[in-house]
């Protein structure tokens, strides 16, 4: 071994630049670890912290286990005040609740999440003049009929709905920091407590004297989200009521946390009605404190025990573990089932929770990246290394080193590298992180340290790179002959057949992938696809195209050589074959450029094609207008019918509600997903005006069935016209029908049959925001049926939605006024604009007929909806949110394709961009290799260079022939990166649907060239950059020193 | 290929025996036979020189005494042992502690000082403790005391092959082969490296078989033995010729005879 350490120790020092470059590149891999890494561990720093706060002055809780039954028996309660140890014991009432404060600005960014009742627009603040004032003062007034209850829409409130935001900065902020999250809906906590659970910021604790004052008590992060202060008034929802209460105080359970966020209340599934148990059913994060009897009577004595908070006497502290031990088997075994969370139970479950998860996800996602970054550039230095030193490991070999000391020798030069890149890499990272912590000093509460998964994770993908780029050097090494030393050095030859031979071994492996998840994906489970797709199908995709490699890298140099030359005007002879030559560097360069720019092309590709069937396809109406307040009668249709920019003939009323289906034939409680839900919009419409003539208002495809004798169909009454991925994910087909209960009447059940199926991209989001997902935040499908069938069988007396399509022609006559409601409707919206997101609906952007008639027939429409106020309609969170929809006045909502497009497209942008991030950082660390390469092609033709300035080629024409060589190693990677992009962006994208959230939509293979373009053009130019070093060092060098140099080597 | 176990020893043992070697190369579709039927035994403490034209064969013959490739036919005893049937790691081991080998072009790692360079076949052994006493003397001998730190860029090329020559005898090996040792270095300096071969020889008893094409060099060994088209013409002692011209002139007169490599006559020879 010692033999093997000087040797690798030598090589190393007598090349300082080699080196160096090498170590460069590792260190910039390295600290793109670290960056990512340190999120996780700045979170995890603060695991044991927030475990304490979150227990407050408590050692335990004591939370139902029992999902049918999920409260706390007070025998419980009772017999644990009995035992010794226990100082104090304090059960609490939990239950969800919306609230509001009257006296706050709107929420500024809805799309943040928050609370349910924050939710609001400009348009549905609370008046303020004295009239409206006065109706809002009415409290503990019954709320009107249709307003949904708790646990219904404030649930959905939270942000959950809204594509999670991964990438770089992926739970955290930017470069991967701790992010705040949005908060969770309030919990109304009953509790008789004397002292306040957690420490008493402002105000006063609870006044169990005098509940009829209606103190309320908030956790931090309450109060500054409702933006409520000391004495403020608060309007507390708690099913058909309203009740007005104020704040007495606030306590420090901020919360806002990223770990924290998991625990209680705000970790459940918003679509899920489940009750909450075990570590769910914790004190809530989020929650309003009121005395137990005031709770009581706000919920109509219906709230009962959830939770129990337990002190033990100081003297009982120590034996905290024997007090769990004795109670344990008790509360297993009482009735209902209840079970005891304690410190390191919270611990746990904060470090498995989703921010955590996340966390750790993407640095183990940075550590791969980081680990094949690093493979490659190791493997490209020793590979050059070995090419270069053939004789010499044949002289080793002649006096005496076995091929295992030969080997040695390159594991340990591999190893070097990487202890320098790694220590260089975390000297590195420890710098920016402080420089970081300087500037923010909030990202790291417990200050900029390397932790110990940090240190692992990027060790893991130093070392791991090291060893496994040592593979094929070392095995090269010690393959040479002793009696290589006794012949001159041999010219290196392309391999051409070593490399036609590998790429007819790396295709049928790159073909794996896309059989198994398009032609085998069937005959196996989501979760088994999964696994195989990820241990099977990515791995033989990415060796066979490592193994095709080679076959890329003669064809560029074949092909495009001679273009490029001539390009650069230089002999293309001159610039032939020095990569093919030179296989295995230039295909470690290669191959480390494409994991970075591969990674950029699949994600793009992948995201795009997922995007695709979200955007709003040609088949929707310009206009969905929505009377989100009363609704109109029939008397008026004609009166939206005729108001200006609208065509009549293609103007409908819809009949529009959101019934479960009476079973879960979309299997949604197997697997949730945006195809698989438990319910659907139903849209009455007019069958002849929607799908009928030849200009039709809903210009979809038929995929099953045709339209002539689906309209008729609809006409007979209960038939319907479903979108395609229903029949897919129901597994039903023309003929069959499915069931549907009354959102009001469970007892009442409707049954539609299937008469066509259409393709309907985009309806997902253009339901998002309208109003038209009015019970449940998702849906199965949009399905169409016949008007007057849906408005009778779903007891629909009033029309809260039309769609419609404009007159162009008249908007253009009209365009000054269209400008002006625009610009009135933007000073009116602007201040509540989404922060970088698109101005609500058409009030940006240049003004066209289109966008002008719809203007115009939104103010048109508002006198109308004036006239006809009354009860707020139901609807989920989002389809009141502001920055969904244009509204007109307080009772028009307004959606339209283009509106909807331009969000998802904003919003998919910043979601593709957030993940394509570090592939393109890794891009940069490894194009340093790119030097490396070129460097090591001038050194091996120093003297071949010296001749050609000897016979006459001049400086410039010596630099064109290097820089050409690196803009080659460009165009490879780009050749090569394209080419499995596409394959595991396609990839990616058929698995997507068996395993991801938004799958089932049979998305189209979308190949965003613009933004490929981004990423092929900055890794040309990285190449064409990395390049110039070395050509300019050797344009500048004298001719006879080349020539020398160049025989001293050879 | 012919060939008996490693540990076959022969009766008398001299350190170096060849038996019926046959090595033939494939170029393209011809095979080229570069050794035929070669038999030479080389006796303990001898310098020897094989010599031949360009393409003869000694070159080939030394690199199979070496272990560096195999015969097809025939057997290499080196110390007793038969090279031919050893697997590669046993070979590699063996030529570490027993053959010391010099090239034309020197051959030393780059990257690795003087000292490292003579002493990598010990270190690959672990032995450079053992060897410490003798090096210093090694050293001083090969006028390299005052090199040791030196990288070879940093030695002239007499410089560099005393190096290699004491990389190749450090181990203390049976035998020494070298291939055309003074072949890239001018006359003044050849002949210096062929005088220290001898020296090494006469003082420290080493067996030496130097392959050469130059009479100059080739006179300073004991014995020559000449090769033509892959077999041996003839062997003669130096000791019948007066000077380097009188061996120049047997063995072109060898070298230009017929097939029973008979010299003409017309050159002089002591009896």
């Amino acid at each position: 071994m010692k033999v093997a350490w000087k040797l690798a120790l030598a090589y190393v020092v007598q090349h300082p630049t080699r080196t160096l470059l090498t170590c460069s590149a590792m260190i910039a891999s390295v600290c793109i670890v670290v960056w990512v890494a340190s999120s996780y561990d700045a979170l995890a720093s603060q695991f044991g912290q927030q475990a304490t706060e979150y227990l407050g002055r408590y050692d335990f809780f004591v939370v139902p286990e029992d999902p049918e039954n999920p409260t706390i028996a007070s025998e419980l309660t009772t017999t644990l005040r009995r035992d010794p140890a226990v100082a104090e014991v304090e059960p609490v009432s939990q239950s969800q609740v919306r609230l509001m404060n009257p006296n706050a600005e709107p929420e500024m960014d809805p799309m943040a999440g928050g609370m349910g009742g924050s939710m609001r627009g400009p348009t549905q603040r609370p008046p303020r003049d004295p009239a409206q004032t006065a109706a809002v003062e009415k409290t503990d007034s019954p709320r009107p009929k249709r307003e949904a209850g708790p646990g219904g829409p404030p649930s959905k409130g939270n942000g959950a709905d809204r594509p999670r935001r991964p990438g770089p900065s992926g739970p955290g902020g930017p470069g991967g920091m701790p992010r705040m999250r949005p908060m969770s809906p309030p919990t109304l906590v009953g509790t008789d407590a004397k002292d306040p659970p957690y420490e008493l910021l402002e105000g006063v604790w609870l006044d169990h004297q005098h509940p009829e004052h209606r103190g309320a008590v908030l956790t931090k992060a309450t109060a500054e989200s409702l933006k409520a202060k000391l004495g403020d008034p608060l309007l507390l929802i708690i099913g058909m009521k309203e009740f007005r209460i104020h704040v007495a105080g606030v306590i420090g359970q901020g919360a806002t946390q990223t770990g924290m966020m998991g625990m209680g209340r705000g970790m459940r599934r918003p679509s899920s009605t489940k009750p909450r148990t075990g570590v769910e059913a914790g004190p809530a994060s989020s929650a309003i404190y009121l005395p137990r009897a005031l709770a009581d009577q706000f919920s109509r004595g219906k709230s009962r025990t959830n939770l129990v908070n337990i002190r033990l006497k100081p003297e009982a502290k120590s034996q905290i573990a024997d007090f769990r031990k004795r109670w344990e088997p008790q509360l297993a075994t009482s009735k209902p089932m209840a079970s005891m969370l304690g410190l390191e139970d919270i611990k746990t479950e904060i470090s498995e929770g989703m921010v955590a998860r996340q966390s750790r996800q993407q640095a183990w996602a940075a550590t791969g990246l980081s680990l094949l970054a690093a493979l490659f550039i190791i493997f490209t230095t020793l590979s050059m290394g070995v090419t270069e030193r053939v004789r010499q490991f044949a002289v080793m070999r002649a006096v005496g080193l076995t091929r295992g000391q030969v080997s040695q020798a390159i594991a340990v030069e591999g190893l070097l590298l990487a202890l320098i890149g790694w220590l260089g890499g975390l000297a590195a990272g420890r710098a920016i992180l402080a420089m970081v912590a300087h500037f923010r000093p909030e990202l790291f509460r417990n200050g900029p340290t390397l932790g110990t998964w940090c240190i692992a994770l990027t060790a893991l993908s130093a070392f791991g790179g090291a060893l496994a780029a040592s593979i094929v050097p070392a095995w090269r090494a010690n393959s040479v002959e002793p009696l290589e030393a006794m012949s001159p050095p041999r010219s290196p030859r392309p391999g051409s057949r070593r490399a036609i031979a590998l790429a007819i071994l790396g295709l049928p492996l790159i073909a794996i992938n896309p059989i198994l998840v398009y032609a085998t994906s069937a005959s196996m489970s989501s979760d088994t696809l999964y696994y195989v797709y990820m241990a099977v199908g990515c791995t033989s995709m990415a060796i066979g195209f490592l193994l095709l490699t080679p076959i890329a890298i003669l064809a560029v140099e074949r092909f495009v050589g001679p273009w490029l030359a001539r390009l650069l005007g230089i002999e293309p002879r001159l610039l032939r074959s020095q990569l093919g030559s030179n296989l295995w560097r230039t295909l470690g360069t290669t191959a480390a450029l494409t994991v970075g720019l591969g990674l950029y092309v699949s994600i793009q590709i992948w995201g795009y094609s997922m995007l695709e069937p979200f955007k709003p396809g040609r088949w929707v109406p310009d206009m969905l207008v929505c009377f989100p307040r009363g609704g109109l009668p029939d008397s008026e249709i004609d009166a939206v019918r005729h108001v200006e920019g609208v065509r009549s003939e293609t103007c409908i009323p819809l009949a529009v509600e959101q019934p479960k289906l009476a079973s879960d034939i979309t299997r949604s409680e197997q697997f949730n997903s945006v195809t698989r839900q438990n319910n659907v919009i139903m849209i009455g419409l007019d069958p002849q005006v929607a799908f009928g003539g030849s200009d039709p208002l809903i210009q979809a495809d038929f995929v099953e069935g045709r339209a002539s004798e689906a309209i008729a169909k609809l006409k007979q009454g209960r038939n319907c016209i479903v979108p395609d991925h229903f029949l897919r994910a129901a597994g039903l087909k023309l003929g069959d029908h499915f069931t549907m209960v009354l959102p009001d009447r469970p007892d009442r059940k409707v049954e539609y049959t299937i008469v066509g199926a259409v393709s309907l991209p985009g309806w997902h989001w253009m339901t998002k925001f309208s109003g038209l997902r009015r019970r449940e935040g998702r849906s199965a499908a949009m399905v169409f049926a016949d008007y007057a069938t849906v408005r009778r069988d779903f007891e629909l007396h009033q029309i809260n939605f039309f769609w419609m399509s404009v007159d162009e022609n008249y908007g253009r006559k009209h365009l000054d006024r269209a400008e002006q409601i625009a610009a009135e409707l933007k000073a009116a919206t602007e201040a509540h604009r989404m922060p970088g997101g698109p101005a609500p609906a058409d009030t940006d952007g240049p003004m066209d007929g289109r966008k002008a008639a719809m203007l115009l027939a939104g103010e048109a429409l508002r006198p109308i909806a004036d006239r006809n106020q009354g009860e707020k309609q139901p609807v989920n969170a989002q389809g009141t949110w502001a920055a969904g929809a244009q509204m007109f006045g307080e009772s028009v909502r307004v959606s339209t394709p283009d509106e909807v497009l331009v969000r998802i497209v904003a919003r998919a942008g910043d979601w593709i961009w957030g993940m394509s991030y570090l592939p393109l950082v890794t891009l940069l660390a490894t194009s340093l290799g790119v030097v490396n390469t070129v460097m090591a092609s001038v050194r091996a033709r120093r003297w071949e260079f010296g001749v050609l300035r000897a016979i006459g080629v001049t400086r410039s024409g010596l630099v064109r022939m290097v820089v050409g060589e690196g803009i080659l190693i460009g165009l490879i990677t780009c050749l090569l990166s394209l080419a499995f992009g596409i394959t595991a962006g396609w990839c990616g994208t058929g698995i997507s649907q068996y395993v991801s959230f938004f799958g089932g939509l049979a998305p189209p293979l979308i190949v965003p060239w613009s933004h490929l373009f981004i990423g092929l053009g900055m890794a040309l130019g990285l190449c064409l950059f990395a390049a110039l070093w070395p050509a300019v060092l050797t344009g500048r060098t004298e001719p006879l020193k080349l020539l020398q140099a160049g025989r001293a080597s050879m | 290929m012919n060939a008996s176990t490693p540990q076959e020893k022969t009766t008398s043992a001299p350190p170096l025996r060849v038996e019926r070697l046959t090595k033939r190369f494939r170029q393209g579709n011809t095979t080229i036979e570069a050794l035929r039927d070669v038999s030479l035994t080389i006796e303990q403490g001898q310098f020897v020189a094989v010599m031949g034209a360009s393409g003869s064969g000694k070159s080939t013959l030394l690199h199979v005494m070496a272990g560096l490739t195999r015969p097809e036919e025939g057997r290499v005893w080196v110390d007793g042992q038969n090279l031919a049937a050893m697997p590669d790691r046993e070979l590699t081991l063996f030529r570490r502690r027993r053959i010391g080998l010099v090239f034309q072009a020197f051959n030393l790692i780059p990257t690795l000082t003087a000292r490292d360079n003579i002493l990598l076949p010990v270190l690959a052994d672990g032995r450079e403790q053992e060897v410490e006493p003798e090096l210093g003397e090694l050293l001083h001998r090969l006028g390299l005391a005052d090199r040791t730190a030196h990288r070879p860029d940093a030695l002239s090329g007499g410089e560099q092959q005393r190096v290699a020559i004491a990389r190749a005898v450090i181990g203390n090996p049976s035998i020494v082969l070298a291939d055309e040792p003074t072949g890239s270095l001018d006359s003044v300096t050849g002949q210096s490296i062929c005088k220290l071969l001898q020296q090494l020889c006469v003082l420290y008893d080493r067996t030496i078989v130097m392959v050469t094409h130059e009479p100059a060099v080739a006179v300073w060994a004991e014995r020559i033995v000449v090769l033509r088209d892959g077999q041996v013409l003839t062997e003669f002692p130096t000791a019948q010729f007066d000077d380097v011209h009188d061996l120049a002139a047997y063995y072109q007169d060898v070298v230009g005879s017929g097939p029973t490599g008979k010299p003409t006559g017309r050159t002089k020879v002591k009896p």
